[in-house]
């Protein structure tokens, strides 16, 4: 399904879910714990209504073909918060309405921006097949230069800025360069790693069908996919890795879209979740690192010392968060992107 | 110049010319369809191209249309923050864009607000690092400039990409109320014809122009193909092939054709040259040929065609000319070798032949050997019969001889050959070559002489004839054709004195006996009279038995061939003329003996001589003895001349004439040898004669057979005729008395006298025994004298 025709769907079901009394929140697939929002419902009475996406671009397509309509909530990454607030896309968030903001650590309390809030942090590295890789991939060659019994068994992801960044650090560059040199360069790696890849889909919405799934060895992927992966094949096969040239933090958002005519829920759904028990049980059952400082404490020590799940220090250090990009380079990057996937369809 | 040569020469400008003018409608005809094809091929090829680029021109609208009619071009209008546009709402658009789906090629859309800055652009292409936007600012601004909202244009060929221009409000989304107004917005979509593109460059390597017009003009007339055709709003294509590219592929054909024209040319010329010489020229060079072997050789064939052309009737024709003349040619060949009579060979081609044949067997070392034929007494056939039964009995023993001749006769053992000619009137000869036997020459003229046993019955007479052959042989008898014929002629004359029906080879004695006639003749152009002699002997009177005259016989004791008798020498005096020196000489001395042998033996003794009887032939000797006569050398009254009968008759007239005038000038003239010639009777009636001598043999063979009575009557005719009557050859008493008895006047033989010279004759002992014979005389006392064979004075061949 292209996303075009998602947001043409979504467009004629809205009507018939604006009525009930519940929250629609727009979010990835396996990004909120069941067991929160059964605590939630009982507590509230609002029903959750969740609608998936599998990429940041095909969230932007639905968000600006309706200008959020349709949704009352949202979990939308730090860069993507940003710009849609200044849009008029979200609801402003007053400073009061959401108290457990200060649970969350100092050091990712303000990366989303004013008008939203911080849901859970990662790392983007690569999830492997324990069984099929022999030793945990510590480099993105291992993925942008597959070994031959690897080959045409790697997933990536088709992302303006994800699926550059691979490359992007192989190459020693920044990962959010405007540079047109860098990112030529990048391309053509990308252009040649092409014939290795499977499919450029999110390896979690890959990983639905079987088939496809027992096909992959390797997937540029997020920092918690990998228990998502796990739980999907019902096994342990899978683990996840952060390279040693870096890679990029990853900040996810929850925010109140500005149409939506339950913004007071909303808001009060985010503070539910931010909320320290409920942040560490969503954590913990999701396996996500959370910025909950508060949250933090109540996790088990060994799902801290998962380096699947907080990446080690050193690696941290050689990590950083996303910047804005420039329209020309989310442009460019994005005609990169296609051109690369053209490639691939092409063949 | 030669035939097949010159069919050749003519043939090669006809072909040249045919094919070239076949060749020129060919590669015309060519020309128009290559033209018409190419025609037909640009008409195709323009439509292909104008369909090409109206299928990007339906797809460019169809991309304003969508793309500006989708949700997601409101949302881009709606917004205003770059980077919200570039995160949220491109993507969007470019699926929007995207979904159509239909294009290979570059495409882009662009959305351009009035003060010219790009709200949106896409493009989609292989290199994603291309940069566009602004473009076709200028089309914009000329479209607001003009109040046009809507347009469609193709930017050109060498970047071939259709322009779809739309110009909406911002709010309306409708065309402009004001086109000076700030919101309105102009979406541009370009659609980068590649395929259109790709095949104008296919055509521009096959070589063919293609140009944009703006404006769809009319074809202007150029050389070469060209078309053009309106695409719809935006202009015409022209689609035009260089008449350069026209007349290469013209002057590839022409150089196909002109190949191929003179391959035709030169195969079509060796076939036919191949098929004329075969057909037309060989069968003509053939009888040529056979032509001109024979005027080289003389002989061969004219193979003659069977065929019904011009060359089988050339070559009858030449067949039955020269069979003509071939006839000819044997005719007049056989008129140059054969006797036209008999057919045989002529003396010429005989001389021919026995060269000829002598030289091979000198080489082989065979033999030859000539036969010499005379047939005798042809003569008097001739005479008697006539030309007609002479030829006719010559034409016939010509068949006679030829049929004995044949080759491989039993005579002739193995290979032999032989030849036959006829040499002169009743002369023949044959050459015989290669025998093994020496007896073959003598078995082949017996074979020959047989031929003559019977009678020739010629259409008017039965004649008898007889032959005489001589035959000389090589190598023994001669060394060279000359000789070779000399001898056999001599053989011949051996065997024709010998009878008749004889055959004679040729001996040594016979070359010896010529070689002396040879040298006889010699002696005798150069004589020295002083080996010459009289010898005389006397004459008696029947009755009396007195001594009445002597005769005078010559008598040649040459120093070199030692006693030569008169028979010998005599003919060969007068067949060199010779014999009036010997006439004169003997005249001049019996004259000059006369008074001596009067003084002996009485006053009225006489002295005879013997005169050639070719004297009778001509006035000299009369003139000459006339003048003698006159001066007193001679005295006529005491001489007797005495000539052989057998003086030419034919010259009778004047012989009695001159025989007339000497008797008139005193002498008495005698017939000598009488009895044996051939002297008529009428003769002996005409001429002046006073006496007749018989002939000794004659004489001897009468008394032999004791028929004197033929002597008595002969001398009573004499008698009556006033003849006196000698006989010669006198031998014996008995003879004496017979002839006495006869009637004869007087005597004269050995039984008196043999010849003695004048000293012996004018001596006593001797004018004493003669005068013993007269009547009164014992006839014992008479003495026989042996007399010399040679004496014998008729025995010379006439």
């Amino acid at each position: 399904m292209t996303p075009f025709r998602i947001a043409l769907s979504i467009l004629l079901v809205l009507p018939l879910r604006v009525a009930a009394n519940s929250l629609t929140l727009f979010t990835w697939e396996e990004y909120l714990a069941d067991e929160v929002v059964s605590a939630w419902e009982r507590d509230s009475g609002i029903a959750i209504e969740p609608v998936y996406y599998d990429g940041d671009e095909k969230r932007e397509a639905v968000l600006a073909a309706t200008g959020g309509r349709g949704f009352d909530l949202v979990v939308v990454d730090a860069i993507a918060a940003r710009v849609l607030a200044r849009n008029g896309v979200l609801a402003p968030i007053p400073a009061h309405a959401v108290a457990n903001r200060s649970h969350l650590d100092a050091r990712w309390r303000d990366s989303c921006g004013p008008d939203a809030v911080p849901y859970f942090w990662g790392a983007v590295g690569i999830a492997y097949r324990i069984d099929r890789v022999a030793s945990a991939p510590d480099s993105w060659q291992a993925l942008l230069q597959p070994a031959p019994q690897h080959r045409r068994r790697v997933v990536m992801h088709e992302d303006g800025i994800d699926l550059l960044l691979p490359a992007l650090l192989s190459l020693g560059y920044d990962f959010d360069t405007e540079d047109r040199r860098e990112l030529r360069q990048a391309y053509e790696v990308l252009k040649r790693q092409e014939s290795d890849v499977l499919s450029y889909d999110y390896i979690l919405t890959l990983a639905r069908q079987k088939s496809q799934r027992e096909r992959v060895d390797m997937a540029l992927a997020y920092s918690g996919d990998q228990f998502v992966l796990n739980e999907l094949s019902e096994s342990a096969q899978w683990d996840f890795a952060v390279p040693r040239e870096g890679t990029a933090i990853w900040m996810d958002c929850l925010a109140v879209l500005g149409r939506s005519h339950k913004i007071d829920a909303a808001l009060r759904f985010i503070d539910f979740l931010t909320e320290p028990a409920n942040a560490a049980a969503n954590a913990r059952a999701l396996r996500v690192a959370t910025p909950n400082a508060s949250a933090l404490a109540m996790l088990d020590p060994d799902m801290l010392e998962d380096r699947g799940v907080y990446p080690d220090a050193g690696i941290l250090d050689r990590s950083r968060g996303y910047r804005a990009h420039s329209d020309r380079n989310i442009r460019l990057r994005s005609r990169i992107v296609k051109a690369v996937i053209e490639h691939h369809e092409a063949r | 110049m030669k035939l097949g040569k010159r069919a050749s020469l003519l043939i090669l400008p006809v072909l040249m010319l045919g094919y070239l003018l076949a060749f020129a409608g060919v590669y015309q005809s060519q020309r128009a369809s290559l033209i018409s094809a190419e025609r037909l091929l640009v008409e195709l090829q323009l439509a292909e191209l104008a369909d090409s680029l109206g299928y990007y021109g339906n797809l460019a609208r169809n991309y304003l249309f969508l793309f500006s009619n989708s949700h997601s071009f409101f949302s881009l209008l709606d917004a205003e923050d770059e980077a919200y546009r570039a995160m949220a709402i491109d993507g969007s658009l470019e699926d929007v864009i995207a979904s159509l789906g239909l294009l290979d090629g570059d495409l882009s859309v662009e959305v351009v607000n009035a003060s010219g800055a790009v709200e949106y652009a896409y493009h989609r292409g292989d290199d994603p690092f291309v940069e566009t936007g602004g473009a076709e600012a200028d089309v914009v601004a000329a479209m607001l400039r003009d109040g046009v909202y809507q347009r469609s244009l193709v930017t050109g060929l060498r970047d071939a990409r259709v322009v779809e221009v739309r110009i909406v409000d911002r709010h309306t989304l409708q065309p402009p109320v004001n086109p000076d107004s700030a919101d309105t917005v102009a979406v541009i979509v370009q659609v980068a014809a590649s395929r259109f593109q790709e095949r104008i460059r296919q055509l521009a390597d096959a070589r063919r122009q293609v140009s944009w017009l703006a404006e769809a003009a009319a074809s202007s007339a150029e050389p070469g193909i060209s078309q053009t055709r309106a695409v719809g709003p935006y202009g015409a294509l022209r689609l035009e092939i260089p008449a350069s590219v026209i007349d290469g592929k013209l002057a590839g054909s022409r150089a196909v054709l002109a190949f191929a024209c003179v391959l035709l040319t030169a195969m079509s010329y060796i076939v036919l040259t191949l098929l004329i010489r075969r057909y037309i020229t060989l069968p003509i060079r053939r009888l040529e040929h056979d032509l001109s072997s024979f005027s080289s050789e003389g002989r061969g064939q004219i193979h003659v065609r069977e065929t019904d052309d011009e060359i089988g009737k050339l070559s009858k024709k030449f067949a039955s000319l020269y069979e003509d003349l071939r006839k000819s040619y044997q005719i007049a060949r056989e008129m140059a070798e054969r006797d036209g009579l008999t057919r045989l060979y002529n003396r010429r081609m005989f001389n021919h032949l026995i060269e000829r044949n002598l030289e091979r067997a000198r080489a082989a070392g065979s033999k030859v050997a000539l036969l010499y034929i005379d047939v005798d007494n042809f003569k008097y056939i001739n005479d008697k019969f006539g030309h007609g039964v002479g030829d006719e009995l010559l034409r016939t023993f010509a068949d006679r001889m030829v049929e004995v001749l044949r080759p491989g006769d039993p005579i002739f053992c193995g290979r032999s050959e032989n030849c036959s000619a006829r040499l002169a009137g009743d002369e023949f000869a044959v050459i015989l070559y290669g025998y093994e036997d020496n007896d073959v020459p003598r078995r082949v003229a017996e074979r020959l002489l047989s031929v003559c046993d019977s009678a020739y019955l010629t259409q008017s007479a039965r004649v008898s004839v007889s032959l005489s052959i001589g035959v000389a042989c090589y190598p023994q008898d001669a060394d060279n054709p000359t000789e070779l014929i000399s001898s056999a002629d001599s053989a011949m004359y051996q065997a024709k004195n010998a009878g008749k029906s004889q055959y004679s080879f040729f001996s040594r004695e016979l070359a010896e006996n010529a070689r002396r006639v040879v040298e006889i003749e010699a002696r005798l152009k150069k004589l020295n009279y002083s080996e010459l002699s009289l010898k005389y002997m006397p004459i008696f009177e029947a009755g009396s038995g007195r001594v009445a005259g002597f005769e005078a016989l010559l008598r040649w004791d040459s120093a070199s061939l030692g006693q030569v008798s008169p028979d010998e020498f005599i003919p060969v005096a007068e067949s060199i003329g010779a014999f009036r020196e010997l006439d004169r000489w003997v005249i001049t001395h019996a004259s000059d003996d006369l008074p001596l042998l009067q003084e002996h033996y009485g006053p009225e003794i006489r002295v005879s001589v013997n005169i050639s009887s070719a004297e009778l032939d001509s006035q000299e000797f009369l003139d000459e003895i006339t003048i003698m006569v006159r001066h007193g050398f001679i005295r006529p009254e005491f001489m007797d001349l005495e000539i052989t009968e057998a003086f030419h008759v034919n010259q009778c007239h004047d012989s009695e004439s001159i025989l007339a005038k000497l008797r008139a000038l005193g002498f008495s003239i005698s017939i000598d040898d009488f009895g044996t010639g051939f002297t008529s009777l009428v003769q002996l009636v005409e001429y002046e004669i006073d006496k007749i001598k018989l002939d000794r043999t004659f004489v001897e063979k009468v008394l032999a057979r004791e028929r004197v009575e033929v002597i008595a009557s002969l001398v009573k005719f004499c008698a009556s005729q006033r003849f006196a009557v000698i006989a010669e050859g006198v031998e014996t008493p008995q003879q004496a008395g017979n002839l006495r008895a006869a009637g004869c006047d007087f005597l004269q033989g050995y039984y008196f006298l043999e010849p003695v010279g004048l000293e012996q004759l004018i001596a006593p002992e001797c004018i004493q025994r003669l005068q013993a014979y007269r009547q009164d005389s014992a006839p014992e006392l008479r003495a026989p004298a042996r007399r010399p064979a040679s004496m014998a004075r008729l025995a010379h061949p006439a």
